[in-house]
């Protein structure tokens, strides 16, 4: 199958100092892309260089196997919806004239058929009410919502949303959540996604890449990254408080890596076998109410590999 | 070329909505009753004085205006509008065009009101002037300057202004006094516009083959 996103061997310098350091990755068509790293990682340098907003130093960034830097990509444009930092509206003019604006620039003239999807668009982020309130007016969350209208207006095929649910309250976070898997698996729109909400990346995304510093230091399906990367935790509850203390040393004696739990009466243990856990506590004359293994989430894998936990 | 016209129209629903548009109109109303009040009929030549204040009305109004090219920057809208099937060219001369349409109306406004409170005769040539080649002058100056914006990478704006606005204003001062002092016609001062205008244009369309999209975004 052919790739929809083609990154490879990319560099950017600004200046002379490397930004991204020959990343590579590739995204299919209807999947959904996350694009995880800490701040200055290089997520928007990237998704800039796609876009064809900044040229790569060298390597490559192909959107349907062409480059958008390019001046005859007009035509590729039409089928790329764009939502970046900024909103991308325009404060002056209402929230129907922002969607009437940017249809026009992507070629809608049919009159009729842009007031459909104008409507069809500001109901879908809820924001039909306010049509006529301009962007000047509207929250930061209405914007937020309003701009992912404006990125869908063309239709498109590829989809890059960077950080879409900044300044969204939850029910409209899960609005766009919804949204975007709907997009990728009903319509199979191929997406690029970044996100600091690493629990929103898990459920919207099937692939990820995590960016350190210009690097790509992880890149895979979300369920493969979870078990190449997560440790395997184990939970001790306690029947008495009081035994946390004496728990917590006997299992730290026999050298295994424990954490007393946020929450009272139990202990998590780092790379340890239940059973082994659970007769070596029990001959110490712990009393041991449950042990269980903890799920692991993309959050463990992102923490391990950005913060070397 | 439809993607321009599509630009001149947001310029002009939010030139309506601007209060910056509103303050160049009362600028320019309260200079033209400043000049009714302080000068006398004979003492200044009000053809030769409407050849100076037409173009330099709509230049001051699209100067003001101007910020437009810089504006959408720091709203964070240039990055979206670069990665629509726009050109550089189009929303350059998109934006040239919706300035130049408010600041030439404020020109013509006030040729208007000289020409009915001073009796202002419109013979052909200064007819053509006011048409064709005032409308060329404010466009020149607004193109060059948005796309010097552009080339700064939309930075040390406000010096820009003052260095454009006081090189202009020197030179169409010494233009209007060379026509004066040699006491040749004023259509050949008319030609030297125009020509200034046509250069300015010429080295605005030049120069924006080297303004790209990164210089435009960059921080």
């Amino acid at each position: 199958m052919k790739h929809v996103i083609e990154v490879e061997g990319l560099i950017k310098e600004f200046n002379s100092v490397r930004v991204l350091d020959g990343i590579t990755f590739y995204v299919d068509e209807g999947e959904v892309f996350g694009l995880l790293g800490p701040n200055g990682a290089g997520k928007t340098t990237t998704i800039k260089i796609l876009l064809g907003l900044l040229k790569p130093t060298s390597g490559k960034a192909l959107v349907f196997g062409k480059s958008l830097a390019n001046d005859g990509s007009k035509d590729l444009r039409r089928r790329v919806g764009v939502l970046l930092e900024g909103d991308g509206l325009f404060p002056k003019l209402t929230a129907y004239e922002n969607l009437d604006f940017y249809a026009r620039i992507y070629g809608l003239s049919n009159r009729r058929e842009r007031e459909l999807r104008i409507k069809e668009l500001l109901e879908l982020v809820d924001l039909y009410e306010v049509r006529d309130l301009k962007v000047a007016y509207l929250s930061r969350g209405m914007r937020r919502r309003l701009a992912l209208a404006r990125a869908l207006i063309n239709n498109p095929k590829v989809l890059f949303l960077d950080e879409p649910t900044v300044g969204l309250d939850p029910e409209s976070r899960v609005m766009v959540r919804d949204l975007v898997i709907k997009l990728s698996k009903k319509w199979g729109v191929t997406i690029l996604y970044t996100s600091h909400d690493l629990r929103e990346v898990e459920e919207v995304c099937l692939k990820v890449g995590i960016l350190v510093r210009g690097r790509l230091i992880a890149y895979g399906y979300v369920s493969e990254l979870i078990s190449r990367f997560s440790k395997s935790v184990i939970e001790v509850r306690l029947s008495r408080e009081c035994e946390l203390l004496k728990a917590y040393n006997a299992l730290k004696l026999r050298g295994y890596i424990v954490e007393i739990s946020s929450s009272n009466r139990s202990i998590l243990v780092i790379d340890g076998d239940a059973p082994e856990v659970l007769r070596e506590l029990v001959s110490d004359g712990v009393n041991v109410e449950e042990v269980r293994r903890l799920g692991s989430s993309l959050e463990d894998v992102y923490f391990k590999i950005v913060k070397g936990d | 070329m439809r993607r321009s016209l599509i630009i001149v129209k947001k310029e002009l629903v939010e030139t309506l909505r601007d209060r910056a548009t509103v303050s160049s109109y009362l600028f320019v109303g309260a200079f033209l009753m400043l000049f009714n009040s302080t000068t006398f009929k004979g003492v200044i030549n009000v053809e030769a004085f409407t050849v100076y204040l037409a173009p330099v009305v709509g230049v001051a109004v699209g100067f003001n205006l101007a910020n437009r090219f810089v504006r959408e920057k720091g709203e964070g809208v240039l990055e979206t509008l670069l990665c629509s099937p726009l050109t550089l060219t189009e929303l350059w001369l998109g934006k040239v065009v919706g300035l130049l349409i408010p600041s030439y109306i404020a020109s013509l406004i006030s040729v208007m009101v000289i020409g009915i409170v001073r009796g202002l005769t419109l013979d052909a040539p200064l007819l053509i002037y006011i048409t064709l080649v005032t409308p060329a002058f404010i466009a020149s100056v607004i193109g060059l300057l948005g796309c010097l914006y552009w080339i700064l990478g939309m930075k040390e704006v406000r010096i820009l202004n003052y260095v454009v606005f006081f090189t202009l204003s020197a030179v169409m001062f010494i233009v209007l006094r060379f026509v004066n002092a040699m006491s040749v016609s004023i259509e050949l001062g008319y030609l030297v516009i125009t020509a200034t205008s046509l250069a300015m244009l010429s080295l605005a369309t030049c120069l924006m083959r080297y303004i790209s999209k990164e210089r435009l975004i960059k921080p």
